[in-house]
């Protein structure tokens, strides 16, 4: 796969359309898929998707065909995407949530059932903010050291934040827990 | 490696392997801005095809003059582009020739061996010194002025080869890309006889 992945990458560099077209099929679906989560809405996540493959065909040059060509696609767009929130990535304090310890507990089998559009749906209602880093370290498995220096913030913002993020998330899988418990 | 909670467990293992299909129109987009041209094209022959079947003549013909002008634009830009041009003076001494002829010729070897040089252009030096060989293709030439044989200049200066040579063995070569070259010739004056 590696190799498949090596040979597509240096047929595009030598400007094939075909090569070209070849490899946004193969990873599309997945990079939307990321933009997606990353993005507020569809239309956003198309913008991020874009601008991605814009940015990798112009600087495929910089591979350096070593590990694999997925990882280095991947960091591609979310470095894409950062760049298309950062004037809304606001590090603030102005949303003051509950200690995750205040909030009810939840139901484990009531998380297993969700589906990965309601939580989706969930991580589309973040902040820019907490919607980045929380992808960043729950799904993306960057370490809070290299989110705090790829977000230009210190180590313990990025913490705090993706603390708030996190308890966000859980006050929104309850909130919509008892809707479905009420209804 | 930190432990993850089991809502950070439920999302990282929904969105590992998470794909959705994009709307083909993102990929039409990139490609249009990869490769314009491409694109534009496309744009015409839906036009030509829209034109050619409802019939609409009209619309046939005006696309297809459209694309005409433009190829011939395109071609006489990039001819003229691609064949630059070698323009410069003569001088006789601290005044310009105003009357000889300029040779240019071809060196087809780097190493010029002489019957690799052929002869390939000539041009009539004007009242201000001025010559000038327009679209000239690349590669490597060698330029000769030689004063008119009955003006005054004649008498006191010797043809003399770029810049400022007598003999063609020592001169200097013009190497010719793709860019117009400026070449400003000093004739050799005739020493002469002490009596």
């Amino acid at each position: 796969m590696i190799d498949h992945d090596y040979d597509l990458l240096s047929r595009c560099l030598k400007k094939e359309v075909a090569a070209e077209d070849q490899l946004y099929h193969q990873f599309a679906p997945k990079m939307y898929g990321l933009c997606l989560r990353y993005a507020g809405n569809e239309t956003e996540a198309e913008d991020i998707l874009q601008d991605g493959f814009m940015r990798l065909f112009n600087h495929m040059h910089q591979f350096r065909f070593e590990g694999r060509v997925e990882a280095w696609i991947r960091r591609i767009f979310v470095r894409t995407a950062i760049n298309y929130y950062q004037q809304n990535l606001k590090f603030s304090m102005e949303v003051e949530l509950k200690n995750a310890d205040d909030l009810p507990a939840l139901q484990e089998d009531a998380l297993s059932a969700l589906s990965a559009k309601e939580l989706l749906a969930i991580i589309q209602h973040l902040t820019p903010a907490y919607r980045t880093i929380f992808n960043m370290h729950v799904i993306e498995n960057y370490a809070i050291t290299e989110i705090a220096d790829l977000l230009g913030i210190s180590e313990g913002t990025a913490r705090s934040q993706f603390h708030r993020a996190k308890n966000r998330v859980r006050q929104m899988l309850i909130q919509r827990e008892n809707y479905h418990t009420i209804s | 490696m930190e432990e993850k909670d089991p809502i950070e467990n439920k999302f990282n293992t929904t969105f590992s392997g998470y794909e959705q299909e994009p709307p083909s129109r993102v990929w039409d987009n990139i490609s249009g801005k990869l490769h314009p041209g491409v694109k534009h094209a496309g744009f015409l022959a839906r036009i030509l095809a829209f034109s050619f079947f409802r019939n609409k003549p009209i619309l046939f013909f005006l696309t297809i003059g459209g694309i005409s002008v433009s190829l011939l634009f395109t071609g006489v830009y990039f001819g003229f582009k691609n064949h630059p041009t070698i323009r410069g003076h003569a001088y006789a001494g601290e005044a310009r020739l105003n009357r000889g002829s300029a040779e240019l010729f071809q060196v087809a070897d780097k190493v010029m061996p002489w019957d690799s040089v052929t002869h390939y252009r000539s041009a009539i030096i004007d009242n201000f010194g001025h010559f000038q060989f327009s679209r000239v293709g690349a590669g490597n030439y060698l330029l000769r002025i030689a004063p008119e044989e009955s003006s005054e200049a004649a008498k006191n200066f010797l043809p003399s080869w770029f810049d400022r040579y007598a003999t063609s063995d020592s001169c200097t070569r013009i190497t010719l890309g793709n860019k117009d070259v400026n070449a400003e010739v000093h004739l050799v004056q005739i020493e002469k006889k002490k009596n």
